[in-house]
């Protein structure tokens, strides 16, 4: 009872296929029956439940026909090759197909050959496994092919090829040695095996030279690549033909691959004579290969005609309802493709879809792709449309990644510059959906790039610098890159409505890596009409800032030194140069100058022009002070104050002679000395050297940092020819060296600039015993501070 | 009825028993009080504290060194004691001397420290402070760790 249910169920799906096939033929005359194709009836039953889709209904199927079967027997091994076989048939028609996908489709074999490793079948088991490693290799060139612009894919796809075909290799080696062992002992066994043997071989030749072949899908068609690799496979299937006897069927489907490696080297002619000399070899009809391969050659040639009246002889009338064969189909999708048949592309499309499953549509995907590549725009023979048609086609199916790569290839090949944006931007989405950033960036990039006059153009560009950014903030390459993207797109697009935010943005990254100067250029490079009170101050604040950090020229020799001040003026007077017909912007300029340039700087300064805001007063006032000391009429506002001591100060510092009139300007505006190192320098300048003092041991008491405090401080007495100020100059070098480890540079520097200050205050005995001390005390000097120690003479 | 002797002509008499009992008491008082052990004196030093930075230092409260602290480090080797002054290697413990009376000869009296490691003896410490202080030095310091 339980060995009929198989047999049960296996009638009951023949009655099935015999149903479906009925409703076949009842869609339309020329529909025919599935027949039978080999002498194996399950081999027929699984090759229509494969052609039908019916994945399902034929691994249900195997596993039943196996289970009862001894796991060593031949049984068992056919049925769990044919398992595989439709497991990497299904596989195929997926979109993904890696290794762990590999290792699913193995696993029939691979468990068997794992419980029993000497298998009887062991080799033929292992072409399986090798067939499966094929299909592998096949749909990553696949998937290369539809996505030309990634060499990740494409480097995946070489390799799993290369692996492929180094595993045929080593598999017929194993063949050979088998069979070696065979012939020495020709009992009818071994006879009969080594008979199976000799066609497993062969269809590892035929093997060895398809993967040879499908490696020139990699390239793009007529390319030098392309044309390399399939003079390649011609060698392969040269030296194949040689080891294969003549009539035999693997002989001939070698034969048949050279014909299309020759086709594939672009030399047509001699693939027209080489196919005319084969052609004789087939009685009956012409397998589909070869009949794709003679439309395929004649379309190469020109011969369009011959090769639509080639077509029309095996499609009919009808085409859809014509012979699966999915070589023909792809032929017909070439022939309409070149004769730019505008819709009925996308319909053959379909079709191709509907005829042969998925597998056949992400073939017929590589077809039109490869041709819309290899057409380029000057020919543009097929309409990007039919192309986009497809990917939104896939986006709707949900696969987004087949759908970007499909409109990627639309928009780059779009003449439109205004609808190449569309298409880009809705390639650029589905990639995205399919976490595939990088290629959306490049695709955002690259087709804005080439289409630069399109309206959307510079904020295509600036989606691709908005991506960037979100891919890896803090990246060092990242930010290189978008610095560079950005500025591209300045410079690109000058006057596109995002400007200005581009600029902002690229202030902000060169702010952050300290390159204030170019910050400062970056936002001045503007048109003087379009600057309002907003961007001028944002202009003003990124030369400010330039000013500050470039330090000044005064004698305050700590003061921080990023950029050289001389430059930073010179670059500072240029860029305003264009731009000070703005009121706006002149109000600032005239800021910066008082605030920022030295004073010979400042008679250079030719008229401003008319006052255009309140504050303009005050600032030409103070101008013309620091030119000529004439005291202004009013007082600075109490925003700029601290900006107006400090650059006063700065003048003063630099010029003794000003700082009586400094000194009576400054304490006027501040009234009552504050508590600050200026406070005390100017009680320095007039000889309140106590007051002063006092002052800094107040500053230093407040000061965040005490040490700086004190170094400044110490600097500032030993600065002044009071001989009580330069006694606590000398102190106060003392303490701030006394909080150091003895021996540092910092504390060297510091022991050296009181003995300088004795030495200036005239305490030579001072001055040579530290000195002296210093000499005895500290063994590891360098040469450079010893002579300076040194050089202090016994009075 | 015998009248008591209402003469005074007793001889004053010195009895010598009590006073032979209050001699011994002090006797044995003496004795267990004495000791025959030479006297120690402490060395004119104390242990040196931790410098403090100029933020910390307030010029208020302490007086600002104008000639740093001496360090003598005494080095515990296997062949034998090294000594570093102010990481400056020298061979013999005369060496501290010689170089200490350079130093005061300029009329300055920086304080010395003697950084002696675990394992030097204390003789050898000693030795280092005599030095120092045969130098002329007057404020000799020993190093310690903080607890």
């Amino acid at each position: 009872m339980i060995r009929a249910v198989p047999i049960i169920l296996l009638l009951l799906v023949v009655v099935c296929l015999k149903g479906s096939d009925r409703q076949l033929a009842a869609a339309g005359p020329s529909i025919k029956n599935v027949g039978r194709m080999t002498h194996d009836r399950d081999e027929d039953l699984i090759q229509a439940l494969l052609e039908r889709g019916r994945f399902d209904d034929a691994l249900d199927l195997c596993r039943l026909r196996s289970a009862d079967s001894q796991l060593q027997g031949d049984t068992v091994a056919k049925w769990r090759v044919r398992e595989s076989k439709i497991l990497t048939s299904r596989q195929m028609g997926r979109d993904k197909f890696g290794t762990d996908e590999l290792a699913e489709v193995q696993r029939p074999i691979s468990d068997l050959l794992r419980a029993y490793p000497n298998h009887p079948r062991e080799l033929f088991l292992k072409s399986q496994l090798l067939d499966s490693e094929k299909s592998f290799a096949l749909h990553g060139v696949l998937r290369a092919a539809v996505s030309s612009r990634n060499d990740q894919i494409q480097e995946l796809a070489t390799r799993r090829l290369l692996t492929a075909m180094a595993n045929v290799s080593s598999l017929a080696d194993e063949i050979q040695q088998k069979r070696s062992a065979l012939e020495s002992d020709r009992t009818v066994v071994s006879r009969g095996m080594i008979a199976d043997l000799r066609r497993l071989g062969q269809q590892l030749q035929t093997d060895a030279v398809s993967i040879a072949l499908v490696q020139t899908d990699l390239f793009p068609r007529g390319s030098a690549d392309c044309i390399a690799a399939a003079t390649k496979a011609e060698q392969v299937a040269n030296d194949a033909i040689t080891r294969l006897p003549v009539g035999t069927d693997a002989r001939k489907e070698v034969e048949r691959l050279r014909v299309e490696a020759v086709f594939r080297a672009a030399q047509y002619d001699r693939c027209d004579a080489l196919l005319t000399a084969l052609l004789p070899q087939f009685t009956g009809s012409l397998p589909p290969k070869l009949q794709a391969l003679r439309v395929r050659l004649c379309i190469a040639q020109g011969q369009m005609a011959k090769a639509g009246k080639l077509l029309d002889d095996f499609f009919g009338d009808v085409p859809e309802a014509a012979p699966n064969a999915l070589s023909m189909d792809l032929a017909r999708l070439e022939f309409l493709l070149v004769a730019n048949a505008g819709s009925r592309v996308g319909d053959w499309l379909e079709a191709i879809q509907r005829r042969g499953g998925a597998y056949a549509r992400r073939r017929a995907d590589a077809v039109s792709l490869s041709h819309l590549n290899s057409t380029g725009q000057s020919k543009a023979n097929v309409d990007p449309a039919v192309v986009a048609a497809q990917g939104q086609d896939w986006l709707r199916r949900g696969d987004s990644s087949r759908a970007g790569d499909l409109l990627a290839a639309a928009a780059a090949a779009e003449r439109d510059p205004d609808r190449a944006m569309n298409r880009v931007a809705e390639a650029a989405a589905a990639l995205l959906a399919a976490k595939r950033m990088n290629d959306a960036i490049d695709l955002l990039q690259d087709v804005s790039l080439a289409k630069s006059a399109a309206q959307r153009a510079a904020a295509t560009h600036l989606q691709a610098a908005i991506l960037l950014a979100r891919l890896e903030p803090s990246g060092t390459e990242t930010v290189k890159r978008l610095e560079a993207m950005l500025r591209v797109n300045l410079q690109r697009w000058s006057d596109s409505s995002n400007s200005g935010s581009i600029r902002t943005w690229l202030k902000k990254i060169l702010t952050s890596q300290q390159r204030y100067l170019e910050a400062a250029e970056i936002v001045s490079d503007v048109k003087p009409a379009t600057i309002n009170n907003e961007l001028a101050q944002s202009i003003a604040n990124a030369w400010l800032l330039v000013f500050e950090k470039s330090g000044s020229d005064s004698a305050d020799a700590t003061a921080p030194r990023g950029a050289d001040r001389r430059l930073v003026t010179s670059q500072f007077q240029i860029a305003m140069k264009k731009l000070i017909s703005n009121d706006a912007m002149r109000s600032r300029y005239r800021l910066i100058c008082a605030l920022h340039l030295d004073r010979p700087k400042l008679s250079d300064l030719k008229s401003l022009g008319a006052n255009a805001f309140p504050e303009d007063a005050f600032i030409d006032s103070l101008i013309n002070f620091r030119r000529s000391g004439l005291t202004p009429a009013e007082a600075p506002p109490l925003a700029l104050l601290a900006q107006v001591e400090q650059r006063l100060m700065a003048d003063a510092r630099t010029d003794p002679s000003v700082r009586p009139k400094t000194l009576a300007l400054l304490g006027k505006w501040l009234g009552s000395e504050p508590v600050s190192m200026e406070s005390a320098e100017r009680c320095l300048w007039g000889s309140d050297v106590e007051k002063a003092i006092e002052l800094l041991k107040e500053v230093q008491k407040t000061s965040a940092d005490p040490r700086q405090s004190i170094q400044q401080a110490a600097t500032m007495l030993g600065s002044s020819d009071n001989s009580k100020a330069q006694q606590a100059g000398v102190a106060l070098w003392d303490e701030f060296a006394s909080g150091l480890p003895q021996g540092q540079r910092v504390w060297h520097e510091a022991k050296l600039a009181a003995i300088r200050l004795l030495q200036k205050m005239g305490d030579q005995q001072e001055a040579y015993r530290r000195a002296k001390f210093i000499l005895l005390t500290q063994g590891t000097i360098d040469e450079a501070l010893r002579s300076q120690y040194q050089s202090v003479k016994k009075p | 009825m015998r009248l008591p002797n209402t003469s005074n002509d007793d001889s004053l008499e010195l009895k010598m028993t009590p006073m032979i009992d209050v001699v011994f008491l002090l006797l044995v008082f003496f004795v267990w009080t004495s000791s025959f052990e030479l006297p120690e004196f402490d060395l004119p030093g104390s242990l040196a504290e931790l410098p403090m930075g100029a933020a910390e230092a307030s010029s208020d409260t302490q007086p600002v060194e104008k000639f740093d602290e001496i360090i003598i480090r005494l080095l515990w080797q296997v062949e034998g004691t090294q000594i570093m002054l102010n990481g400056q290697p020298l061979e013999r413990m005369s060496d501290i001397k010689d170089r200490l009376i350079e130093i005061t000869s300029l009329g300055v009296q920086p304080p010395v420290i003697v950084d002696p490691d675990e394992k030097v003896t204390m003789a050898f410490a000693v030795q280092a402070y005599d030095a120092a202080r045969a130098a002329g030095i007057d404020r000799v310091l020993f190093a310690a760790k903080p607890e």
